[in-house]
């Protein structure tokens, strides 16, 4: 994992003593559909919690995935026939591990610039927020993609890190 | 996710329980654009029971405080905790949406 440093990533600082996660792991695949998200989120929730993540490890890896795969959804296809989603999520025992393939067009989330958080009300987006937070509450991204043009994400959550 | 909606005085209140993602942000935006008819445009979206939300989420808040002030009145959150609060303090949120420790400081900030 080539673990560049996201740009905007919140200051973290060592926790005292961290809890191990107990191993846990599961995987889905699904059509890029809307209607699809609760199931994927589903399998976040599952690992996380067999692997007795603390709430904040879980929120986190959950808001990431939820990021991704809605940008997935909504447009990582456009223009293309519809595909799969290939998420799964590893817990280990300093970290959770997340991957998500797709065969969708070619988008590396490191890629957009931070947005303006000091905007007034009146110059905000009604979006472009997702990205910036899937940096904020992971410690590591890696993004390929492979000649047969599959794409892969890696995001990791260490334990232990606070934000 | 959950929604309810209540009156207080001139006070919209639209209640949020549960997760807001991409799958049911688009619910919450219509609740909250619904209730802005005639002079129904102070609301308060009370998120005591609300427990995850994604940028969906926010949007929907961003649309709905937007929609609001332009009417000439506001949307004010409250009892908004854990990682929601974290979520709005990442997205630059807290600058620019008035927050309040529970709905009844919410509501009676109206008054002032």
């Amino acid at each position: 994992m080539s673990g560049q440093p996201a740009s905007d990533r919140a200051a973290r600082l060592p926790a005292a003593a961290a809890k191990p996660l107990v191993r846990s792991a599961a995987g889905l695949t699904v059509d890029a559909a809307i209607d699809a998200l609760p199931r994927l989120l589903d399998v976040v929730d599952r690992v996380c919690h067999a692997s007795g993540a603390e709430a904040d490890v879980a929120f986190d890896v959950r808001l990431a995935v939820d990021e991704v795969c809605s940008n997935l959804i909504a447009h990582g296809y456009r223009g293309l026939a519809p595909g799969p989603i290939v998420l799964s999520v590893e817990a280990q025992p300093d970290r959770v591990v997340v991957q998500i393939a797709d065969r969708g067009r070619r988008f590396d989330l490191r890629s957009l610039p931070a947005p303006d958080l000091h905007a007034p009300l009146e110059a905000r987006p009604v979006g472009g927020l997702g990205c910036h937070l899937v940096r904020s509450v992971v410690d590591d991204i890696d993004y390929r993609t492979d000649p047969g043009g599959e794409n892969r994400l890696t995001l990791v959550r260490r334990v232990g890190t606070k934000r | 996710m959950e929604l309810s909606v209540s009156q207080c005085g001139d006070v919209c209140v639209v209640g949020v329980r549960g997760s807001v993602d991409g799958s049911t942000a688009a619910q919450l935006q219509d609740t909250v654009a619904g209730q802005l008819t005639g002079s129904a445009a102070r609301m308060v979206v009370d998120c005591t029971g609300l427990e995850y939300t994604s940028s969906a989420g926010l949007r929907a808040l961003l649309a709905g405080v937007k929609e609001c002030r332009r009417h000439g009145g506001d949307l004010r959150l409250a009892a908004v905790s854990g990682g929601v609060r974290r979520v709005l303090d990442l997205s630059g949120f807290t600058g620019i949406l008035r927050i309040y420790p529970d709905v009844d400081s919410a509501v009676s900030s109206y008054a002032g």
